[in-house]
């Protein structure tokens, strides 16, 4: 090992796990510096979208060294470099140098994933893009081609000759302010793999750094931790730099770390500069930095609002934790219904009071893992930017209600479904220039991915202005494809459910980017796997919207706890309005349909006994369970309302993957075990079953539809 | 990296090769604690070493600090490399350890 790569070297074998820290660190740095570029794409005079990117590169070269990825950080050397030059007005943020910066991410992205298994990335493209950049920049090749860790090097040897400061004033011509700056590692922060010394390396290379060690903390050699990291640092930096530019130094520790950065208001600009050496300079700098701690409780004091509460924890543990949550919701349950037999008050008090801190656990845990939209949707900037590109057309995204959250699951399953549909809608739903223009429309034309929150779902929807679907069209093939006979009577939401079925397309032409009507049945399997639910709405020549409904939450649910003969149900409490009697008189008085009168309104109902098959005799007055759905109101009549329950959703496993009406399967309180139904997926067969049964006779008699999945609204009586 | 530990009368000389880190920090701290129990004179050689990191650099300062206040004479042999000396400059850190 040469001396200089020794001296680069972060501690002993960087351990995977803070490569893992690092690796999700990154990720977000890449997903921001993508989001970013196409900002800058649109806005290209913006000074503020240019530091953040350069600090975007500038991190993920200097930390990417640190924890070896020293071929990232010399692929990153040149990149950091042009967008120095960006900042400081020398170089234009041209398109060009913008989509090869793109493309440049794509590849430092390969970089970070490849040793876990990632697509590795294309070192001829990497060398290509270099080049290209460089011829952009005005730039020599550099020594990052030499040798992995050659640029890295060559950053930090300028650094400590002070030549080559990003922020230099007299080039950039920012003005220089003095920061004061306090870094005490936490205690693990050098078993994590982190070198302190070379992170305070990198802070020297933003302008002129004083500093003083603290070494106070050291205790005896007999009591020392040889693993533990004793010394913290007090220094004041004279840079033009901001605040977010300095704290991004210490990015990758900073959760472990005590950092405190103030401007320092009673010193000088440039002081610290010309005094580098100057002890009395660093000392007045601690004695300020002194004041302003918190006193001496405790190391881990913390000045950063906006992340000091927050912190990162694999998605594995958090599993885990709801998990647990949901088997203590299961054992409490039991313990509720042993309390309410035993007729102990004492017990049933202690049973009441598990059940509230369940309650509120369970809550807790949820909220934990619900995750706003922002970062699924943003992800799409790039898919647009990329598509338009390649179709030739001038597509704008908006994104609405990107704040809005739901669970980590769904987030993490919407991705494709989101994809499929705005590729569709860019290929086949906007026209080219030219035509919009011939139609009046603005060449530019528009997709709009909103969010937002209705009860206990979430609407996700994906908007174009494009030419909408043609409805004749889609029937005409669905004909020819034989999925409807060619008589069909079918509504216009029907017609465009079509689109959906497997193998459906009415592209004229298969395109690279869709037509192969391979897609949107993924989207629909997708969401209905996430018990959601997907509609079309189309106007021709305005546009089409595809709204989806999807479900808050995958993992526990409120339900209601229900019975028919000899079997127990579930019914989420989410979907559930109220619960009305149905007596005998009530059967009587609609001659037998399955349609009852509520306030007025005509709502038909599913006997869960019939659909089941339940033989038992019914009791005298049954309950309809009413549920909303996404077609309107319907009943579910059972025997009994047991109760509620908060019910952790079990997996019924692949076996009865097709058995769609239920959703799982939960432990009731005394043991048995009951099904999850679900009660968007029971109207429609049930309906479905109806409408096989009376052979086609009109649907209104039935008070419901024509085909599976369809249902129309109750009808209000008059 | 190595750390050999020679004792000759009351003389310990503790030979460090390599980077000296995390990874043999506990290694350093017993040969520390053994010449200090040892002897009247600790000398380091640092000529072979190519790198510290902050547990190295600890256990050092430490251990000069100890010596001073149980009277034994503590010195580092030969210079710092340069690589070293920079980044502890670069740390606040240079002067701290005192050479001979």
């Amino acid at each position: 090992m040469s001396e200089a790569t020794a001296m680069m070297q972060p501690v002993s074998g960087t351990p995977e796990q803070f490569k893992q820290s690092f690796r999700d660190e990154a990720r977000e740095i890449l997903t921001d510096l993508e989001s970013s570029l196409l900002a800058l794409n649109e806005n290209p005079g913006d000074a503020n979208l240019v530091s953040r990117i350069f600090r975007g590169l500038h991190t993920i070269k200097g930390s990417g060294s640190m924890f070896g990825f020293e071929r990232m950080a010399a692929f990153t050397h040149d990149l950091e470099t042009a967008y120095d030059r960006v900042r400081n007005g020398v170089l234009i943020a041209s398109p060009e140098l913008i989509n090869l910066t793109l493309s440049a991410v794509d590849q430092i992205t390969a970089m970070l994933e490849e040793e876990v298994g990632g697509v590795p990335c294309d070192q001829s493209a990497c060398a290509g893009i270099l080049d290209k950049v460089r011829r952009l920049a005005g730039l020599q090749e550099s020594r990052a081609e030499s040798g992995a860790r050659a640029a890295y090097n060559e950053h930090n040897e300028r650094n400590e000759r002070n030549e080559h400061r990003p922020e230099d004033p007299a080039v950039s011509g920012k003005s220089v302010q003095n920061w004061l700056i306090r870094f005490a590692p936490g205690p693990d922060l050098l078993r994590c793999g982190a070198n302190p010394l070379l992170l305070l390396r990198e802070l020297g290379s933003l302008g002129g750094l004083s500093i003083r060690a603290s070494m106070e903390a050291i205790p005896p050699l007999a009591e020392l931790d040889p693993e533990r990291c004793y010394v913290a640092w007090d220094m004041v930096l004279a840079t033009s730099a901001d605040r977010d530019t300095i704290r991004d130094v210490f990015i990758f520790v900073e959760d472990a770390c005590e950092l405190s950065i103030e401007p320092d208001n009673a010193g000088k600009a440039g002081d610290a500069a010309a005094d580098r050496t100057e002890r009395t300079q660093a000392e007045r700098i601690a004695s300020g930095l002194a004041e302003k701690r918190t006193p001496s409780t405790g190391r881990r004091t913390y000045d950063k609002p906006d992340s000091s509460t927050s912190l990162r924890i694999p998605a594995i543990k958090l599993d885990h934790f709801v998990n647990l949550v949901g088997e203590l919701v299961t054992v409490q349950a039991r313990l509720s219904e042993l309390a309410g037999r035993s007729g102990d008050a004492e017990v049933t008090a202690v049973s009441e009071e598990i059940e509230r801190l369940a309650s509120a656990l369970r809550e807790s845990s949820m909220d934990i893992r619900m995750m706003p939209i922002r970062g699924t949707f943003e992800k799409f900037r790039r898919l647009v930017h990329d598509l338009a590109r390649e179709l030739n057309k001038d597509v704008e995204l908006s994104i609405e209600g990107a704040e809005t959250e739901l669970d980590k699951t769904v987030i993490e399953q919407l991705g494709d479904p989101l994809m499929h549909l705005i590729r569709n809608s860019m290929d086949h739903g906007i026209e080219p220039a030219a035509d919009r223009l011939a139609q009046g429309k603005p060449a530019t034309a528009s997709i709009r991915l909103s969010a937002r929150h209705s009860g206990a779902s979430v609407l996700i929807s994906v908007r174009d202005d494009g030419g909408g679907i043609d409805a004749e069209a889609v029937r005409r093939r669905a004909i020819e494809k034989h999925l409807v006979a060619a008589d069909a009577q079918l509504s216009e939401a029907e017609i465009f459910a079509l689109i959906f079925q497997a193998g459906f397309s009415t592209a004229k032409q298969v395109t690279d980017v869709s037509g192969r009507g391979v897609g949107m049945d993924v989207v629909r399997q997708r969401v209905d796997s996430l018990r959601g639910s997907i509609e079309v709405t189309s106007k021709p020549g305005l546009g089409t919207t595809v709204m989806m409904r999807l479900p808050l939450t995958m993992a526990i649910i409120d339900g209601l706890v229900v019975d028919v003969g000899d079997s127990c149900f579930v019914l989420p409490m989410g979907s559930t309005l109220e619960c009305i009697e149905l007596t005998r008189d009530d059967v009587a008085r609609a001659n037998g349909k399955h349609l009852v009168n509520v306030r007025g309104e005509i709502v038909p109902y599913v006997r869960l006994r019939e659909h089941f098959n339940v033989r038992s005799q019914p009791p005298e007055i049954e309950q309809i369970m009413l549920v909303e759905t996404a077609e309107g109101r319907f009943g579910i009549v059972v025997d009994h309302v047991l109760g509620n329950c908060q019910t952790v959703i079990k997996s019924l496993g692949r076996f009865y993957h097709q058995v769609q009406i239920v959703s799982g399967a939960t432990i009731l309180g005394n043991g048995a075990v009951a099904l999850i139904l679900d009660p968007e997926r029971l109207i429609q067969e049930a309906v479905g079953n109806e409408g096989r049964r009376l052979n086609g006779r009109e649907a209104a008699m039935t008070g419901g539809r024509t085909r599976d999945g369809t249902c129309l609204p109750p009808h209000r009586a008059t | 990296m190595s750390i050999e530990l020679n004792q000759t009368g009351d003389l310990s000389l503790i030979l460090l090769e390599g980077v000296v880190d995390i990874g043999c920090a506990e290694e350093l701290k017993i040969a520390l604690l053994q010449a200090m129990e040892a002897g009247r004179e600790i000398r380091i050689s640092t000529e072979q070493a190519s790198g510290f990191d902050v547990c190295a650099y600890q256990l050092l300062w430490a251990a000069q600090r100890d010596a001073k206040r149980l009277g034994v004479r503590f010195e580092f042999k030969g210079e710092l490399p340069a690589g070293i000396e920079a980044l502890l400059a670069s740390s606040g850190l240079a002067g701290f350890l005192t050479t001979e």
